[in-house]
């Protein structure tokens, strides 16, 4: 039976549950000195003056940098992409400038974290401030227009305003999104080891070993190969963790300069200023519809605040280019504005999750403006083309997701009045909303090695940040090889592996493990070479796509003889047998086809009216990402993907304030993410479709996918309730008293 | 962190020494509030007395008469697993196990829940932001701040805060005393004069001078807690302060209401007794929630709202409204 | 009563091991776990009592070793996740949290082990919570429903989100044990 597809139990989960993976802040290196940062209490302005006399002479304190005395360090290269390193424009303990709070202004090294974080409160800082500027109500006055990063910034298919202006039906609505942090699990940490040869080694909290390897180089001016990312097991990321942040690059230039490894962890605290997060966004959005609910117009625009020295696009409107078409034409537009807050960086799920819950509630306003019931609405206006492209999707099965989804979920028994479904004072509301998301397509190399003992190693420069890559490598090449799961090893998050791109946008699956495919393929090929031409050939005169692998043994039928991997390579001399894998796909935009995946997420929730309090009781997701490797992984990633939903609905929140241009809430009391009892069971179901343009494999991304129009789902839901419709996230108490 | 010493008193005389001998010395119990205000530096003391030892403050005493009295050392999950205490007393029970977590409740000490510090965000910011609490005379961040969790009555402008404690609301109902320890000798402190309102010295949560110890809890056996109820309403559903709470004590008389006490959490400095409420409910038939709810009213007269929280007015007379129909049910 | 001060010696048991550890005084037990005595499983994530992820047991109950310090064991029986596992087998909810993927980057899932470990003799005790119907009524083991599983888990925060999948595991090993 074919290991691929199978609910196979994680491979790693007996180190996770008995304590023994290790991640950054558990390796141990003898010898190491701790770091602590001292943060800027300001947003912007500049320190006047460093006292750290007091901190110098502290004890166990080995060094103190502020910006008089760090190592310079190389400018980071611009525009961005997701191909070329991550980095910020702006570079730690440089200048005396201050951009956000929280900004390192010296770095303590010291013996023990202990003693550096002690010496860290010693240091006296002057500065001279400016006021603070933020993300505000006249924020639109000061959007401009950005340079363009990622996709083009605006987009105009046919003439949306044509119509909008003939519409029967016009839906115009504002919608606002608050700004949120990653908070991971895992503070993030990095340990710097320079060796005599003036090699580096970093011990990473990374989702981006080459990416981190590529601007560790740059900005420190040592040749790449000279560099080595570890990243074994990353303890969340959720695309945080694929930058590289400053304290990466001052553990670096701080170990060199003390010839000693430094070790620096974040506290929870700094990882609210310094490590990104996902930008609040404020959009518009306008819908134009005849009588029946086919839209005829669609016009998105969003603003959302970026730092003073990048130039970060959210792109909300992003998803709204490909999902729906509207038959005169669909226009989008992003602008930005400049804050004094570190850049923001992708959060599952960048771009789409935010631009979904306008996009979505307005679909839903639709419905109501148009008495079509949401489900109906959108199995209306569902296609095969892309509006954006004009070319045909890979695969599209939404209709299938909202019907399928629709009929698990019980929505026939709905009835269609806002506040017409109870529990004695409880009022209860169903919603849906659907998803579209962005296929990343990425260069990825693997090799897989068969070994003469019958077992075969998987070597990939990717990472374990919770997606289950080592255990749906091992699927992939097993599946491949013809070989018993156990007898499979994968090794990931090291730079001297195969270069692989970076973790995030739910590209690993298709991307490296398409290459993993590749990879095992080459090196079967290589075994079956052996027994049909080499050295007393078992298999010979049979044809090479006869012959079927089983338990690592290799035969043609109909003959009934057969030869072991390990057989092959004895009787030809060998240890080992490598096959390479390269997977080079051209960039989705310059396809045939237009591939994204899909979802429609149904809601249920419950609302006390007295208290304004929503518990979400049902959630159903529904997903259209192609094949599935891994039901069981596969279901988890929809399971955290919806409860990331939830909180972004109805919890998530980095409040600023606006005198002081800092967050508040920076701790896991004050920024509330969903904790177990908020969440009820969820359902997740799988409409497969093997999708050969999205990736050899047949998979299309998920894990961002599942974290998309669970909002929007949500917030119809309480509409649907209360009959009050809330266009600003969070849906907090006072929102709906 | 910067604790620099560690002592381990064996009987109460020798910690209230101690502890009232030097500015620099804190008690620590449980440790669940003070290291967390230690690594903010929100507290910073520099000799830890470990009084987890000290002899007869960890016991549960429910006597015949109905009557109740807390050790100061017993732990938050015990209480609340005390059959006596579920069964009499449900509102001490509920303000338990809906604070904190299983965790958490199994270290922390009654004496140090009623102890517990504000979660203003302000205060409790580990770059040491202007703060009154924190440090006197730097001024309140909170008053013209993000200030959504604060306090709507009592407060002044050196200070919005509000109490965390869950239990602190339930004892104040009830009509407990917290029986406190000194170099002078043993005092009772009526729950209700224990904290305090800030005025112009926030820094003092409570009455406690240097040297008290506080040893119990009790509550008097004229307080009928069978009818009570403990509610805590939040942004999320389990492990988080309240925004608003309401521990409501009701005895009925032919459906009517013979008692009512009522303290509500999460809207001022202290647990906030409603007496005017409580007065005006006297005679109110349970059933008739709008007589009830425009008795609650009377007790919102001081009520003033700061720019982020006004919806907590609302919210907190809901809240006791509820609570008091849901005690009143248990009658 | 003697002032300890400098490095303070403290005598406990770990993972049944008597042991000797030396620490400050201001020395926190997470600290002293993982850098002292090199027991890593147990993590360090908001080190303020707000997430779960240190928890271990002290005597057998679950406790944040980040808001305890470690000079205040002497004599205590800690327990950390290297220590739950029996000869080689895993504890019946370290199984179970295998089988039914109640993890995804693993890094809260020692506390959530242990959280769940000790949870489940909280219930077996008799202990109520805060989703416990009536509270005058005896608990017991069966009622712990999944609705109590919740509740009494919700002070173990997975930021990859497996929460329905902790709550089966949990119930499975509560239903095993």
């Amino acid at each position: 039976m074919s290991s691929v597809g199978q609910a196979t139990s994680r491979v790693e989960g007996p180190l996770k549950v008995a304590g023994e993976a290790r991640y950054t802040a558990d390796i141990r290196i003898e010898g190491a000195a701790h770091a602590a940062i001292v943060p800027s209490l300001i947003a912007n302005g500049r320190t006047v003056s460093v006292d750290a006399s007091a901190a110098q002479q502290a004890p166990g304190v080995v060094a103190v940098f502020t910006w008089r005395n760090m190592p310079r360090l190389n400018p980071t290269p611009k525009p961005w992409s997701h191909l070329h390193p991550h980095g910020q424009g702006y570079l730690p303990l440089q200048d005396d400038s201050i951009h956000y709070a929280g900004q390192p202004i010296a770095l303590v090294v010291a013996a023990t974290l202990a003693q550096a974080t002690h010496a860290a409160t010693l240091i006296r800082v002057e500065y001279e401030e400016e006021k603070p500027l933020v993300f505000g109500p006249d924020a639109v006055d000061e959007a401009f227009d950005p340079p363009q990063f990622l996709w083009p910034v605006n987009s105009s298919v046919g003439d949306a305003d044509k119509g909008l202006a003939a519409a029967a039906v016009k839906i115009e609505q504002t919608y606002t999104t608050a700004d949120r942090h990653h908070n991971q699990m895992e503070p993030h940490a990095s340990t710097a080891i320079w060796g005599p040869d003036g090699s580096l080694t970093l011990y990473e909290t990374t989702q981006h070993i080459f990416g981190a390897r590529e601007l560790a180089a740059i900005v420190l001016g040592v040749p790449p190969e000279k560099i080595t990312v570890v990243s074994k097991f990353v303890g969340g990321g959720f695309g945080g963790k694929a930058y590289v942040w400053p304290h990466t690059l001052m553990a670096a230039a701080a170990a060199k300069q003390i010839g000693r490894a430094v070790r620096l962890q974040l506290t929870r605290a700094n990882m609210y200023s310094m490590v990104g997060r996902q930008a609040a966004t404020r959009q518009t959005i306008s819908l134009g519809a005849d009588q029946t609910g086919r839209l005829t117009g669609i016009r998105h625009e969003s603003i959302s605040p970026t730092s003073v020295f990048d130039n970060y696009i959210e792109y909300a409107a992003l998803g709204t280019r490909s999902l729906w078409p509207a038959t005169d034409g669909v226009s989008t537009k992003h602008r930005i504005v400049r804050v004094n807050h570190n850049t923001p960086t992708a959060m599952r799920s960048p771009h789409e999750a935010l631009g979904h819950f306008a996009l979505e509630s307005a679909m839903d306003e639709l419905a109501y403006a148009t008495a079509t019931d949401p489900v109906a609405l959108r199995l209306l206006n569902d296609t095969q083309i892309d509006p954006h492209s004009g070319r045909p999707f890979s695969t599209r099965a939404l209709g299938e997701c909202l019907t399928q989804g629709a009929a698990r979920f019980g929505w026939d028994r709905r009835s269609p009045e806002p506040r017409s479904m109870r529990d004695g004072g409880i009022l209860i509301g169903q919603g849906v909303a659907a998803a579209i998301y962005t296929h990343w397509r990425w260069p990825s190399k693997a090799r897989v090695t068969l070994r003469s003992d019958g077992t075969a190693l998987v070597e990939v420069g990717s990472h374990e940040i919770g997606g289950g890559t080592y255990t749906v490598m091992r699927q992939i090449a097993a599946d491949v090889l013809g070989m018993a799961l156990d007898r499979v090893t994968v090794t990931l998050g090291d730079t001297r592996l195969p270069a692989s791109h970076a973790s995030i946008g739910s590209a690993t699956m298709a991307n490296a493990g398409a290459s993993v495919m590749l990879a095992a393929r080459a090196a079967r090929d290589k075994a079956i070479e052996l027994a049909l031409r080499g050295r007393d050939a078992p298999l010979a005169g049979a044809a090479a796509e006869d012959v079927v692998v089983t338990d690592g043994v290799l035969s043609a039928a109909p003959t009934n003889v057969s030869a072991t991997y390990a057989e092959l390579m004895t009787r030809n001399g060998l240890q080992s047998l490598e096959g390479e894998g390269n997977y080079d796909p051209v960039e989705e935009a310059n396809g045939p086809k237009a591939i994204f995946s899909f979802s429609a997420v149904f809601a249920e929730v419950r609302v006390d009216p007295d208290f304004g309090t929503v518990r979400v009781s049902r959630l159903l997701g529904a997903y259209d990402a192609g094949r599935i490797i891994n039901p069981k992984t596969a279901r988890s990633q929809g399971v955290g993907g919806m409860i990331w939903g939830v909180g972004q609905a109805l919890l998530e929140q980095s409040e600023t304030d606006p005198r002081m241009g800092r967050f508040v809430n920076r701790n896991l009391s004050g920024y509330l993410v969903p904790a177990n009892a908020d969440i009820p069971e969820l359902d997740v179901l799988f409409v497969e479709r093997f999708d050969d343009e999205a990736s050899p494999l047949g998979a299309k991304g998920l894990g961002e996918l599942t974290a998309v129009s669970v909002a929007p789902a949500i917030v119809n839901a309480v509409y649907h309730a209360t009959g009050k419709r809330i266009r600003d996230l969070p849906v907090t108490i006072e929102k709906l008293m | 962190m910067r604790v620099l010493a560690l002592a381990t008193p064996e009987d109460p005389t020798q910690a209230i020494a101690a502890h009232a001998a030097d500015p620099a010395v804190a008690f620590i119990a449980g440790g669940t509030d003070l290291l967390g205000l230690i690594k903010d530096r929100a507290a910073r003391p520099e000799r830890l007395l470990d009084i987890n030892h000290l002899p007869g403050m960890s016991r549960i005493e429910t006597f015949p008469d109905g009557s109740l009295r807390i050790g100061a050392l017993v732990r938050m999950s015990d209480l609340a697993a005390h059959p006596g205490v579920r069964l009499r007393f449900p509102v001490i029970a509920e303000a338990l196990l809906f604070a904190a977590s299983g965790q958490l409740r199994n270290m922390a000490s009654i004496g140090g829940n009623i102890m517990q510090r504000t979660r203003c965000a302000y205060f409790r910011d580990e770059d040491d932001l202007a703060c009154n609490k924190r440090r006197p005379g730097s001024g309140c961040s909170a008053r013209h701040g993000v200030n959504r969790n604060h306090a709507i009555f009592g407060w002044s402008d050196a200070c919005v805060a509000t109490s965390p404690s869950d239990l602190a609301v339930a004892l104040c109902a009830l009509d407990a005393a917290v029986i406190v320890r000194g170099p002078f000798g043993e005092r009772s402190i009526a729950f209700s004069d224990f904290h305090r309102l800030p005025g112009d010295t926030p820094d003092r949560d409570n009455v406690l001078e240097r040297g008290d110890l506080i040893v119990a809890v009790e509550v008097s056996a004229n307080v009928p807690g069978r009818a009570s109820h403990y509610l805590k309403i939040r942004d999320r559903q389990s492990y988080e302060f309240a925004l608003v709470s309401a521990a409501a004590i009701v005895e009925l008389e032919d459906q009517r209401i013979r008692s009512a006490r009522l303290a509500l959490g999460g809207v001022a400095h202290k647990p906030w007794r409603f007496a005017e409420a409580e007065a005006a409910l006297r005679g109110a038939a349970l059933d008739d929630a709008e007589t009830l709810r425009s008795a609650i009213s009377q007790s919102f007269a001081e009520a003033r709202p700061l720019a982020h929280n006004s919806f907590k007015v609302e919210l907190a007379k809901r809240a006791a409204l509820r609570a008091l129909q849901i005690a009143g049910a248990r009658a | 009563m003697v002032w300890r001060m400098g490095m303070l010696h403290v005598d406990l048991t770990v993972n049944g091991e008597a042991r000797d550890l030396v620490v400050e005084a201001g020395t926190t037990l997470l600290e002293a776990l993982r850098d002292g005595l090199g027991l890593t499983g147990t993590k360090k994530s908001c080190d303020r009592g707000e997430c779960g992820a240190c928890t271990v047991h002290r005597d057998g109950r679950r406790i944040l070793a980040c808001m305890t310090l470690a000079a205040m064991q002497e004599g205590r029986r800690i327990t950390t996740i290297e220590g739950l596992a029996h000869g080689g087998d895993l504890h019946p909810l370290q199984q179970a949290f295998i089988e039914h993927d109640g993890f995804q980057c693993g890094f809260c899932t020692p506390g959530q082990v242990m959280s769940g470990a000790a949870m489940i003799e909280e219930a077996r005790a008799g202990w109520p919570s805060a989703a416990t119907a009536d509270l005058a009524q005896p608990f017991g083991l069966a009622d712990l429903s999944k609705a109590e599983i919740r509740e009494r888990m919700s002070g173990n925060l997975c930021r990859c989100a497996c929460y329905p999948n902790i709550v089966d595991a949990v119930a499975d090993a509560a239903g095993r044990a």
